[in-house]
């Protein structure tokens, strides 16, 4: 697919495989066009040209509510928690997916007790219990990443998109964040993310793909990815000829 | 005090109540701010009038009618909030309560500045209603708004609303269409506004084009705002306080403006929560879930064999 926004081009025929059940990471220096790949695929952007095959079916032009439905959550590079609702109210609004649409929205309670018990387990595998009636703004960063997870989880992800979530964190909130996407994977949910940090990203991704300039420059294991010298110059700039 | 000048003053009152909830799905609920919302009360009324006077129908098929059209056009009213930013919504609401008042002034079908006179008290069995029994119509029709409101208030719908307005790009994210969304609230509060509109406009027997235009706007605005945004029992409140301060301030009859001005900018800046939802802060601390709630989530927690909260 491709997409530019005016004089730029965001991304240039990037071509993306991801299999149910892996854990990609698709990393690349600022502006390489992860964001905009990420906001193609939920929805928000519309491809110049080329196509976008979600569960067998063409989501180009679905909009974002919809493909959220189907079974695919996101989170985002600066957060986007429901600020002045607690909690738990942000991940029950993530359990309402598929009654918005419909004209039950009308007359279920979020606070019926099979969505207070399914928001309530979720909760507690981020184990944010301790938050649960706070309003989600008050929150440091760490805490907020872990509510936008909760939040995606709630939406019954078949494919979880995940922009930078350990932007920001330090050391131990990293490492819960690489136990929680675990988990999350083990219990079948695809995991495609963006991230920076290489510790996080070597650690997790099964798959790396590498954009630079809106275009694939790389794709592969951890250990192939950071042998690659295209991605090393993406990186570092070319080495100097002497 | 006369008891024909209480009743009065409590009909209003009750109207400004149900215009106050109205407003306050707009935009304490779903965030979308409009600053003409009495161009629905004023469709509302006009609608009726034309209805009953002009075409000689019925009130209650009037009222039925009536408070229809008012959410359709409130729906229809609602559709430039689909294309623009929340800053142009505000312009562009404007913008329709003036166009919606000069449409009642200048096209002849709609009785120019003269207004259109004459509209019918309700009847049943044959006995129209006096001003006592209006009153208290106006009064089970607020009781119905107030538990209609308060059932939404505890749905999915509501909280696709506060989906919406915390974040558009983030309530997507979670399955809620934000134009679906916003098209719910401008039909729910054009519905609504038509209904006060429908009971104002047959308790005064006439209506004219200034009794919708953009002042009225500000001053169910500034019931939202001073009995708190977002919450259920502040436009109440507002509604009351704002009916009877001119009443009560006479003297200052001709300075409305300036005050509801003052209110809005002293609530802004000493209580942004308008006064329940300070009040609300100062017994229960700031938290988002009332007791109620939290209690019920702590037992469902709890029944699953887990220590729930803090």
């Amino acid at each position: 697919m491709s997409k530019r926004f005016g004089g730029l081009q965001a991304l240039k025929d990037v071509s993306l495989d991801v299999e149910v059940g892996e854990i990609r990471a698709i990393i690349g220096p600022n502006g390489a066009g992860k964001t905009t790949l990420f906001n193609i695929i939920n929805g928000f952007l519309r491809p110049d040209s080329g196509t976008i095959v979600f569960d067998g079916k063409s989501i180009v032009g679905v909009r974002p509510s919809e493909i959220a439905k189907r079974g695919l959550a996101r989170t985002f590079q600066i957060v986007k928690v429901f600020s002045s609702l607690s909690v738990l109210e942000n991940v029950l609004a993530g359990l309402g997916v598929d009654i918005y649409p419909s004209l039950e929205a009308f007359q279920r309670s979020p606070f019926a007790k099979e969505y207070v018990e399914k928001a309530w387990k979720i909760i507690e595998t981020l184990g944010i219990e301790k938050y649960a009636f706070v309003a989600a703004g008050t929150l440091p960063l760490g805490l907020q990443r872990k509510v936008e997870v909760a939040r995606a989880l709630a939406v019954k992800p078949k494919l979880l998109l995940l922009d930078e979530p350990v932007s920001g964190l330090n050391d131990l909130e990293t490492q819960e964040m690489i136990d929680v996407v675990k988990k999350i994977n083990q219990s079948g949910v695809t995991v495609l993310f963006i991230e920076h940090d290489m510790h996080f990203t070597v650690n997790i991704a099964q798959r790396i793909t590498v954009l630079d300039y809106g275009v694939k420059i790389a794709e592969g294991t951890p250990e192939e990815i950071t042998k690659d010298s295209r991605v090393i110059e993406a990186y570092l700039g070319s080495e100097e000829v002497a | 005090m006369s008891l024909d000048y209480f009743l009065t003053v409590s009909v209003f009152s009750m109207i400004n109540m149900i215009l106050a909830l109205s407003l306050n799905i707009l935009i304490g609920y779903a965030g979308q701010v409009s600053l003409g919302h009495a161009a629905f009360f004023g469709i509302g009324a006009y609608a009726s009038a034309i209805l009953t006077v002009k075409l000689g129908m019925g009130y209650w098929p009037a009222l039925l009618l009536s408070v229809f059209i008012s959410g359709l056009i409130g729906l229809l009213l609602g559709l430039p909030a689909l294309r623009v930013r929340e800053d142009f919504l505000v312009l562009a609401t404007i913008g329709v309560n003036f166009v919606v008042v000069s449409i009642f002034n200048y096209v002849k079908f709609f009785g120019g500045p003269y207004g259109i006179l004459g509209l019918p008290r309700p009847s049943l069995f044959g006995h129209a209603f006096t001003t006592r029994e209006y009153a208290l119509y106006v009064f089970l029709w607020t009781l119905v708004v107030v538990f209609l409101v308060h059932y939404l208030s505890n749905t999915y719908l509501k909280l696709g609303f506060d989906a919406l307005r915390e974040d558009e790009d983030a309530a997507e994210s979670v399955g809620v269409s934000s134009p679906r969304y916003k098209m719910y609230a401008f039909a729910i509060a054009g519905l609504l506004a038509g209904l006060a509109g429908n009971l104002w406009a047959h308790y005064m027997t006439v209506v004219f084009p200034d009794n919708f235009s953009f002042p009225v706007s500000i001053g169910i605005l500034t019931m939202v705002v001073i009995g708190g945004v977002g919450t259920l029992v502040g436009p109440l409140i507002g509604a009351i306080i704002v009916t009877i301060l001119p009443e009560v301030l006479r003297f200052a009859r001709d300075y409305r403006m300036l005050i509801y001005g003052l209110i809005i900018v002293f609530t802004m800046f000493f209580m942004p929560k308008g006064i329940v939802g300070s009040i609300k802060g100062l017994i229960f601390g700031d938290t988002p879930l009332g007791k109620k709630r939290v209690e019920k989530v702590r037992r469902i927690a709890g029944a699953q064999g887990r220590i729930a909260g803090r």
